[in-house]
């Protein structure tokens, strides 16, 4: 499957689908519940993916704590899911926002891991990440990136990650959103608007 | 003789297409002014490369994501630290499940209420049906209501939930509750702070709306940490809840 239809069925188009499935888990429905579960079981995997695409390189235990810590912080913002995307999307930033946390964890503690080179070896027997290997400063910049999106109000975000991070036209933001599609064009607008000053607000300042 | 473009015109059509740029949204002819007019104008030409700034980040993001979303590769599966990983999130997913199972059998099981327009329509069936029946004369007087004896199974009182103030001690090891209509039994636990039951009364079938506790029940309960938590199942005939009380915190003294 190519992968921006993989995001797009993986995603956007499950959302609010995702939002009844967890409403119904949550009001102790046992299918529900096995099938959030099963959904959920892609944590492993990301947290896995992140860390070598991150080139974070946490060793084996940190990746446990993060996988852990993710599933934690899941169970009390399960109510606070909306369905604007599938929970595969919503749990990547948990993984994202904990293997973060971990990293910093272990750097202020004073803990030396592995380089990124040892991960993204030639002779990794994994095949290689999209972007794999990202210099310091890129992988600074796309963090930077996600701390501006993770500001920005729920309904701009939603918007702007449909658009451009799930591949979706505004025509089918606005059937998953149920708005007009120049609703969702103004907020996508607005949401870009402000993350590009806010990126070159950092810029200047750096 | 050909028209002068108007620069304001000009400006606007440019910042359309810039709009449209920040959107991901031009089409190639469209791009094509578009770089053609930054070439006029340097403070468009920034916007213009801010905006792809923020598309090759936002792309950046969505390669991770994509990289992500790949089905797990057997390398992946044999690696060691995946599968340490799996075995974690196993531990954690039977926890997740514990707590979703426990958090909605504690929550009190609400009646179901009927919807207003289904409510109106019963109450006008209900008032038709009264005027009907007295125009034809099935009352022998002037409609008033009559207090009739119910089927009782409860002990007394008008309640509709369950009512306890849960303590208990060494010389007072009794615990009690308000009845409820219908209920058949009551099922009576005593859970620990990760919602494991403690204790349970042992009949579930009774109608008595006590529990007696005896001395080696009560040490039992002593014994364990706090925080404990009582939950009364009132429950029908086929053994399914009709109301509950929620997971009340217990105390001991």
């Amino acid at each position: 499957m190519h992968p921006s239809s993989l995001v797009v069925a993986e995603r956007g188009s499950t959302g609010p689908q995702d939002l009844v499935l967890i409403k119904r888990a949550m009001r102790g429905d046992r299918d529900a519940t096995e099938q959030l579960l099963q959904r959920l079981s892609c944590i492993p995997r990301f947290v896995f993916r992140l860390n070598r695409s991150l080139g974070m390189c946490l060793p084996a235990d940190a990746l446990e704590d993060v996988v852990q810590q993710v599933y934690a912080s899941v169970w009390p913002r399960l109510a606070d899911f909306v369905g604007s995307a599938a929970i595969e999307s919503w749990v990547f930033g948990f993984c994202r926002n904990c293997l973060r946390a971990q990293a910093r964890k272990r750097r202020q503690s004073g803990v030396v891991f592995g380089a990124a080179k040892d991960v993204d070896a030639d002779d990794s027997p994994f095949e290689p990440a999209v972007s794999a290997a990202p210099d310091a400063e890129r992988s600074e910049s796309v963090e930077l990136l996600r701390d501006e999106l993770a500001r920005l109000e729920a309904d701009e975000r939603a918007v702007v990650e449909m658009r451009f991070l799930d591949e979706l036209s505004f025509e089918q933001i606005a059937r998953v959103l149920d708005l007009p599609a120049s609703t969702v064009k103004d907020r996508c607008y607005r949401a870009m608007t402000r993350l590009k000053g806010r990126l070159q607000r950092r810029d200047r300042h750096a | 003789m050909t028209a002068t473009p108007d620069p304001d015109d000009f400006a606007s059509a440019a910042a359309d297409l810039q709009r449209a740029h920040l959107l991901g949204s031009l089409t190639a002819s469209e791009r094509a002014r578009l770089r053609e007019a930054c070439g006029e104008d340097a403070a468009l030409a920034r916007e213009v490369a801010a905006d792809l700034d923020l598309h090759d980040l936002l792309s950046r993001e969505r390669g991770l994501l994509v990289d992500a979303l790949r089905p797990v590769s057997p390398s992946e599966e044999a690696d060691e630290t995946m599968t340490r990983m799996l075995a974690a999130s196993g531990r954690a997913e039977a926890e997740l499940r514990a707590r979703l199972l426990h958090a909605a059998q504690s929550a009190p099981v609400r009646a179901p209420r009927l919807r207003l327009r289904t409510a109106v329509l019963v109450a006008v069936a209900v008032a038709a049906a009264v005027w009907i029946a007295s125009a034809l004369g099935a009352f022998g007087g002037p409609p008033s209501l009559q207090r009739s004896a119910p089927r009782d199974e409860r002990a007394g009182g008008e309640l509709s939930g369950i009512v306890i103030a849960p303590q208990l001690s060494a010389s007072e090891r009794s615990l009690s509750w308000g009845p409820v209509w219908h209920a058949h039994g009551y099922e009576v636990v005593v859970l620990d702070g990760a919602g494991k039951v403690v204790l349970q009364r042992g009949d579930a079938h009774t109608k008595s709306t006590q529990w007696e506790l005896t001395t080696s029940e009560f040490e039992t309960l002593r014994q364990r940490q706090a925080p404990l938590f009582l939950r009364v199942r009132a429950l029908d005939s086929s053994g399914l809840c009709v109301t509950s009380s929620g997971d009340l915190p217990l105390t001991l003294k």
